[in-house]
C-alpha cells in the first residue's frame, strides 16, 4: 500500500509540474488583460493566499507566483497534494467562498455570543472539564457550523498542544484518507471511504468511532462529523445510533471531543404530506432518536441563519476586496445586491450568489434592461420573497404595470401569438384593471405552476389581510374562499393547472370587487394603500401535518415501549424498539392510548406532583424547625405525543422552515420518567433525586428563547422565535393546585408522613 | 406506423437519427431562448472557472442540451476525459455517489488553468435526499478540481445544502416564436412541406416544450408526409381546439344544440372524455370573455374534469357540462 502511494504521488508530482509549465503559459495572456490595477492586486491576493495556505495546510498548486511556498508545503506533504487536485487552475479558478473563507474567529460572520457559547463547551470538552462527550451543532446550511469548529479547533488544540508540551505542525485535515494519520494533526473527520470487502457499511461508523477513541492524551484531536453514514438504511442508522449512544456511555472518563455538524433541512414532497421521518426531515430528532439527544452527555446548540447585519457585512468586505474585478459595476448597484443578498440568511449561498452575479454582471448589462434582467434571472436559493411578493400582487393587485407587460410578453401564450403583440405595445396605457390582472395571473402562473397547493394554501391565509382585514363580508368572500376550496380539490386530483388557474384567477377577481366596495362605501375606513404594512404569512397547514406525525409518531413510540414495559422480559432491549422494529402489536389501541395514556395518567400523575408540591410548600410554613429537604420533586409528566399549543402558536408563521424542532418530545423521553415516578411512588428515592433535578432543569432550559434569535430580530432578519412552549402545562399545572387545594391532605396527615420519613 | 420508403423519398437525412438528437445544438450560439442565461453560460465557457450550477426548468426547454454545450465548449477535447454525465437512468444510489463520482473526482486530468473537470447529474431532482446528502461534502472538497452541474425541473427538490452551494439558473418556458424558428429551420433543412396552421398547431400542441414540437414534428412528417393542422391533430390525437373553442362558446352564448351537435361529431371520431376535456381547459384559458364568466366556465369544467378522472368518462358528462354552461 505504501509503495504504490509513493509512486502515485512520484506519478502526480510529474504532472504537477506540468501543470505549473501551462500555468505560466496562460498568465501572461490573462494578465494583458486584466486592467492594470489589478496587478498589485493580484501580488496582495497572492500573498494573502500564501499565508493561507500555511494556515490551513491547504495547498494550491500552480498558484500564481507563489510557486515556492507550493514547493515548499509540497516537500512536507505531497499526499495532500495529490489529493483531488488534479487540472488546477491559477489563484483565479478559486470561487469567492473558499477564497474568502474566514481566517481567523474575528472573520466570522456568526453572532459573538453563539461562539463564545460553541468556544466554552468545546473548550471545556478539550481540556476534560466536562463529561459532555459529544458536541452536536444543528442548524440550517450556510450558518457557518463547520467553518466555526475548525476554526476554534486550531486555537483551542493549539492551546492545548502547549499546555501538554507537545510541539506539533499546525495542520487541519479537510481531505479524506482518515487513515492517513501523517495530514491531520489537530482534527480528523469522518469521510465514508470506499469500503474494502471486509468492511459492512452498517458497522463503518461504529468501528470508525472505535479506532478514534484512541486519540487522546497528547495524541488528542476533535473528531469532527459532517457526513454521516448511509442514515437513511434503517438498519444503518440503528448501528448509527448504537455507536453514538454507546460512545456515551463508554466506560472511563477521557474520550476525544466528538463533533457532529449536521444541516438540518426538510425535504418536501409535492403531495404536501410531511411525513416525520428522516427522508423527509433531516433534523437531528430524526438522525439521533430522542434518546440521544436527551442525553447529559451530549450538548447541543443550534445556528440560526446568518443575520442581515453580518452577512452585509462580509459581502461588503468582498466587495471592497473585489473591487477591481467590480469596476464595472456602479456603486449603487452593488450596494442595492448586497442589500437584497443579505436577507439571504445563508452566508455560502449569498456570497456564491454575489460572485456569479458580479463576474457576469459587466459585460451584458449595458442596456437597459436591468430591471428585466433581474426578474428573469434569480440566483440563490427558491426565497419566500419571491412567494410573498406573489401573493402580494395577486391579493393588491400589481404596481408596476409596465414590467408585468414585458414579462407577460416574454411569457406569451400561442393563443394570442401575433395578434395581441402589438397591440399591447401601442395601448400599455389605455389598459383596463382586468387586463392587467390577466397579465398579472398569467405571469405568477407561469412562475408557480409547479407549486400551485403551496400557493393556494397561502393565498388562503392571507386574502383576509386585504384593507388590514376591514372589508364586509360578502358573496365576492364567499365566492372566493368557494373558488380556493375547488381549487383544492383539483389539486388533490392531479388536475394542478386547473386548480391554480382557479384559485389565483379567482381571488384576483374578487379582490378587486371588493375593493371596489370599500373604495364605494364610506363608512369603511378606507386603508388600501397602506397594505404594504401588512404582514403576510406563511400557511400554517404543513406546520399543521408535521406536528399531526410528530403527535402520531409519540403515540406509536409510546405504544412500543409500553407494551415491551407489559410484556417485561423485553425491556432491556429497548434501543432497538425502532418504529421500523415491527408491526405494532394490537393489544394496546391506539385509542387507548391517547385517553388513558396520552391524557388520564399524566392528569393522575401530575396530580401526585401536586401533592407532592403542596406538601411541601405546608411543610416548609408549618415546621419552620424542621429542616426538611424537598427531595422527591416528581418532573412534569408530559402527554403523550408532546404537550397541546396554545392556540395563538398556530394562528401565523412567517418562516418558511418552521423551527419548531424543540417542541419535540416522543416516547422515548417517558421511559426515563415514568421509571423515576415509579420509583418514588414505590418509595426508592435516595439515589434518583439528583438526577431528577437535573432533568427538570434541562427541560426548562431547552424551552428558552435562543439569545441570538433576539438579536436577529432587533436586526429585522424577521425570523421569529416560538415562544417558550410549555404554557400549557404551566396552565395545566396551576388549575390542578387551585381545584386541589381545599381537597388535600390535612396537616395532621402531612405531620404523619412527614415523621415517616424522618425515621 | 413509419413508412420507411416515403420517408427516404422526403427527408432522406431522417433516418438515422430522430430530429431531436440531429438538431440537437451543439455550441451555446444555437441555443434558443432564455437569452441573458445563455450569455451568463457563454461567459463561463469564454473564463472559464464554472461555478457549480443548478439549472431548472419545465421540460424541454434545453437545460440539459446547455450543460452539454457549455462543458463542450469549456473543456474542448478534454471533453471525454474530464466530463462524467450521471442520468436518472444511470443508477445513482448512495453507492455511485460514494464511488463512481467520488473516483473520478480524484481522477488527475491535466487541463488548462480555469478548466475544471464536470459532472452533469441531469434529473437531479429524481435523486433520493439520501444520495444527495451523500454529495454534498464531496462537492466541497473536490471543488477544487471538480464543478458539478445539475439540471432538474424542480429545484426545490433539490436539498438545501446542495442549492447553497451553486449558483441557480432558472429556465423560462420558451415563447412561441423561438420554437417557431427553430421548427422553420429544421423544416428549411429536411424539406417537409408545411401550412401555417399545420406550424400553429404545433405550437399549440407543444407548449413551449421544444423536444414535443421537434417529435411531433417528426411525427407528422413520418405519418402524413405533409404538416397541416389536421394531420397534427390526428397525430397528437387530440380533438381540434378550434372545434372545442366553437363548442364552447357556442354554449355559453345559449345555443346548446349546435354545441351538442359539435360534441357529437367529436365524439363520433373517437376521442376520450378525458381529451375532450384537457382541451377544453386549455382553449378556456384563453377565452376572450369576461373575468367571472370566465371563472365561471373554468369551475364547471374543473367539476366536470374531476368526474371523469373518478372514471364517469361518459358522453353525458360532457353534454352535463355544455348545458350547465349555457345555464350561465
Amino acid at each position: 500500500m505504501r509503495a504504490t502511494r509513493s509512486g502515485r504521488s512520484r506519478g502526480r508530482k510529474a504532472a504537477l509540474s506540468d501543470d505549473e509549465i501551462e500555468v505560466q503559459e496562460v498568465k501572461p495572456k490573462m494578465q494583458k488583460k486584466r486592467k492594470p490595477s489589478h496587478s498589485t492586486k493580484s501580488s496582495i491576493s497572492s500573498l494573502s493566499m500564501l499565508s493561507r495556505t500555511f494556515n490551513e495546510g491547504k495547498v494550491s498548486t500552480g498558484a500564481n507566483s507563489a510557486d515556492s511556498a507550493v514547493s515548499a508545503i509540497s516537500a512536507n506533504n505531497n499526499k495532500k497534494n495529490e489529493v483531488g487536485k488534479g487540472g488546477m487552475g491559477g489563484d483565479d479558478s478559486r470561487q469567492w467562498i473558499d477564497k474568502y473563507a474566514p481566517l481567523s474567529l474575528a472573520d466570522l460572520a456568526i453572532h459573538p455570543k453563539k461562539l463564545q457559547e460553541v468556544r466554552t463547551k468545546l473548550k471545556e470538552m478539550v481540556n476534560g472539564e466536562t463529561n459532555t462527550r459529544i458536541l452536536l451543532l444543528t442548524g440550517p446550511a450556510g450558518s457557518g457550523k463547520s467553518t466555526v469548529v475548525k476554526l476554534l479547533a486550531q486555537e483551542l488544540m493549539h492551546e492545548y498542544a502547549k499546555n501538554v508540551k507537545i510541539n506539533k505542525d499546525f495542520l487541519i485535515n479537510e481531505n479524506e484518507e482518515e487513515n492517513d494519520d501523517e495530514s491531520s494533526k489537530y482534527l480528523v473527520e469522518f469521510i465514508n471511504s470506499n469500503l474494502s470487502e471486509s468492511q459492512s457499511m452498517v458497522t463503518q461508523f461504529a468501528n470508525y468511532l472505535s479506532e478514534v477513541s484512541f486519540l487522546k492524551g497528547p495524541n488528542l484531536k476533535l473528531i469532527l462529523v459532517e457526513e454521516l453514514p448511509n442514515i437513511f438504511h434503517s438498519e444503518t442508522r440503528i448501528s448509527f445510533q448504537k455507536a453514538v449512544n454507546d460512545w456515551l456511555s463508554l466506560p472511563g472518563s477521557k474520550l476525544p471531543p466528538l463533533v457532529f455538524c449536521i444541516t438540518e433541512n426538510e425535504f418536501n414532497d409535492d403531495q404536501g404530506e410531511r411525513l416525520y421521518n428522516v427522508e423527509n426531515n433531516f433534523i437531528a430528532e430524526t438522525i439521533f432518536g430522542s434518546r440521544i439527544l436527551n442525553n447529559n452527555k451530549l450538548a447541543r446548540i443550534k445556528f440560526n441563519p446568518i443575520a442581515k447585519t453580518f452577512l452585509k457585512k462580509q459581502l461588503d468586505k468582498i466587495s471592497t476586496c473585489e473591487s477591481a474585478s467590480l469596476v464595472d459595476i456602479s456603486k449603487s448597484k452593488i450596494d442595492e445586491k448586497i442589500e437584497k443578498l443579505s436577507l439571504n440568511g445563508d452566508i455560502r449561498s449569498a456570497i456564491n450568489c454575489f460572485e456569479f452575479w458580479a463576474r457576469y454582471y459587466k459585460k451584458i448589462s449595458n442596456e437597459n434592461n436591468d430591471d428585466v434582467d433581474d426578474l428573469f434571472l434569480t440566483f440563490g436559493k427558491e426565497s419566500n420573497l419571491n412567494l410573498f411578493n406573489a401573493i402580494g400582487k395577486i391579493i393588491y393587485g400589481t404596481n408596476h404595470r409596465d414590467i408585468e407587460i414585458i414579462n407577460y410578453l416574454k411569457l406569451q401564450d400561442i393563443q394570442n401569438h401575433g395578434k395581441d403583440y402589438s397591440k399591447i405595445d401601442q395601448k400599455i396605457a389605455k389598459l383596463s384593471q382586468s387586463e392587467i390582472d390577466q397579465i398579472t395571473i398569467s405571469n405568477v402562473l407561469a412562475s408557480f405552476s409547479n407549486k400551485s397547493v403551496f400557493f393556494n394554501l397561502n393565498l388562503l391565509e392571507n386574502y383576509s389581510m386585504l384593507n388590514s382585514s376591514n372589508f364586509p363580508v360578502c358573496d365576492e368572500l364567499a365566492s372566493l374562499v368557494d373558488n380556493l376550496s375547488l381549487a383544492d380539490i383539483y389539486n388533490s386530483k392531479q388536475m394542478t393547472e386547473i386548480g391554480a388557474l382557479l384559485a389565483i384567477t379567482s381571488t384576483r377577481y374578487n379582490m378587486r370587487l371588493i375593493k371596489d366596495k370599500i373604495d364605494d362605501d364610506e363608512n369603511l375606513d378606507n386603508a388600501y394603500l397602506k397594505y404594504k404594512n401588512n404582514k403576510l404569512n406563511f400557511s400554517r397547514h404543513y406546520k399543521f401535518l408535521r406536528m399531526f406525525n410528530q403527535v402520531k409518531n409519540g403515540i406509536k413510540d409510546y405504544q412500543l415501549w409500553k407494551l415491551s414495559k407489559l410484556s417485561s422480559s423485553t425491556s432491556s432491549s429497548s434501543f432497538l424498539q425502532d418504529e421500523d422494529y415491527g408491526p405494532i402489536p394490537t393489544t394496546l389501541s391506539e385509542t387507548d392510548c391517547i385517553t388513558i395514556d396520552g391524557y388520564l395518567e399524566p392528569l393522575i400523575l401530575n396530580s401526585f406532583r401536586n401533592q407532592e408540591k403542596l406538601r411541601l410548600k405546608i411543610l416548609s410554613s408549618h415546621s419552620s424547625g424542621v429542616n426538611y429537604v424537598p427531595s422527591a420533586m416528581l418532573p412534569k409528566y408530559p402527554r403523550v405525543g408532546g404537550p397541546f399549543r396554545s392556540i395563538p402558536n398556530l394562528l401565523s408563521d412567517k418562516q418558511v422552515v418552521v423551527d419548531d424542532s424543540d417542541l419535540l418530545q416522543d416516547g422515548n423521553q417517558y421511559k426515563s420518567i415514568e421509571e423515576k415516578i415509579l420509583n418514588i411512588l414505590v418509595g426508592d428515592d435516595s439515589k434518583i433525586n439528583d438526577e431528577f433535578n437535573k432533568d427538570v432543569d434541562s427541560s426548562d432550559t431547552e424551552f428558552e428563547n435562543d439569545p441570538i434569535v433576539e438579536s436577529d430580530e432587533d436586526t429585522g432578519t424577521g425570523i421569529k422565535k416560538e415562544k417558550p412552549k410549555d404554557e400549557f402545562l404551566n396552565d395545566f399545572d396551576d388549575s390542578f393546585s387551585s381545584s386541589e387545594n381545599e381537597s388535600f391532605l390535612a396537616n395532621e396527615e402531612l405531620e404523619a408522613l412527614l415523621s415517616q420519613r424522618k425515621k | 406506423m413509419v413508412d420507411d420508403d416515403d420517408k427516404k423519398i422526403k427527408a432522406p437525412l431522417t433516418l438515422d437519427l430522430p430530429l431531436v438528437e440531429k438538431y440537437r445544438p451543439h455550441i451555446l450560439d444555437d441555443i434558443v431562448g432564455n437569452e441573458e442565461t445563455i450569455e451568463r453560460l457563454k461567459m463561463i465557457a469564454k473564463d472559464g472557472n464554472m461555478p457549480h450550477l443548478i439549472i431548472s426548468g419545465l421540460p424541454g426547454i434545453g437545460k440539459t442540451t446547455s450543460i452539454l454545450c457549455l462543458a463542450r465548449e469549456l473543456l474542448g477535447k478534454y471533453y471525454n476525459d474530464a466530463v462524467l454525465e450521471l442520468n436518472a437512468s444511470d443508477d445513482r444510489g448512495i453507492e455511485v455517489i460514494r464511488n463512481r463520482i467520488k473516483q473520478f473526482a480524484q481522477k488527475k486530468v491535466s487541463l488548462p488553468a480555469g478548466r475544471h473537470k464536470i459532472i452533469i447529474l441531469d434529473e437531479a431532482d429524481s435523486m433520493t435526499p439520501g444520495a444527495q446528502q451523500a454529495l454534498r461534502r464531496t462537492m466541497e472538497i473536490y471543488s477544487n478540481t471538480t464543478r458539478f452541474a445539475f439540471a432538474c425541473n424542480i429545484s426545490s427538490k433539490i436539498i438545501e445544502p446542495l442549492q447553497s452551494r451553486c449558483a441557480i439558473l432558472r429556465y423560462t418556458k420558451l415563447y412561441d416564436e423561438q420554437v417557431l424558428k427553430r421548427l422553420l429551420e429544421i423544416i428549411k433543412m429536411e424539406n417537409i412541406e408545411y401550412t401555417n396552421d399545420g406550424l400553429e398547431a404545433l405550437l399549440f400542441t407543444a407548449e413551449g416544450d421544444m423536444r414535443q414540437a421537434i417529435n411531433n414534428l417528426q411525427s407528422t412528417v413520418a405519418g402524413f408526409k405533409f404538416v397541416t393542422g389536421d394531420n397534427v391533430y390526428k397525430i397528437v390525437d387530440s380533438p381540434h381546439p378550434l372545434i372545442v373553442k366553437k363548442m364552447l362558446l357556442n354554449a355559453v352564448d345559449k345555443d346548446l344544440n349546435k354545441s351538442l351537435q359539435l360534441l357529437d361529431s367529436l365524439w363520433a371520431k373517437g376521442y376520450s372524455a378525458v381529451d375532450l376535456i384537457t382541451t377544453s381547459f386549455k382553449v378556456s384559458k384563453n377565452l376572450d370573455i369576461n373575468e367571472s364568466l370566465k371563472l365561471e366556465i373554468i369551475k364547471i369544467i374543473g367539476l366536470t374534469h374531476l368526474r371523469i378522472l373518478e372514471g364517469v368518462g361518459t358522453y353525458i358528462q360532457l353534454a352535463g357540462m355544455l348545458s350547465q354552461l349555457s345555464c350561465q
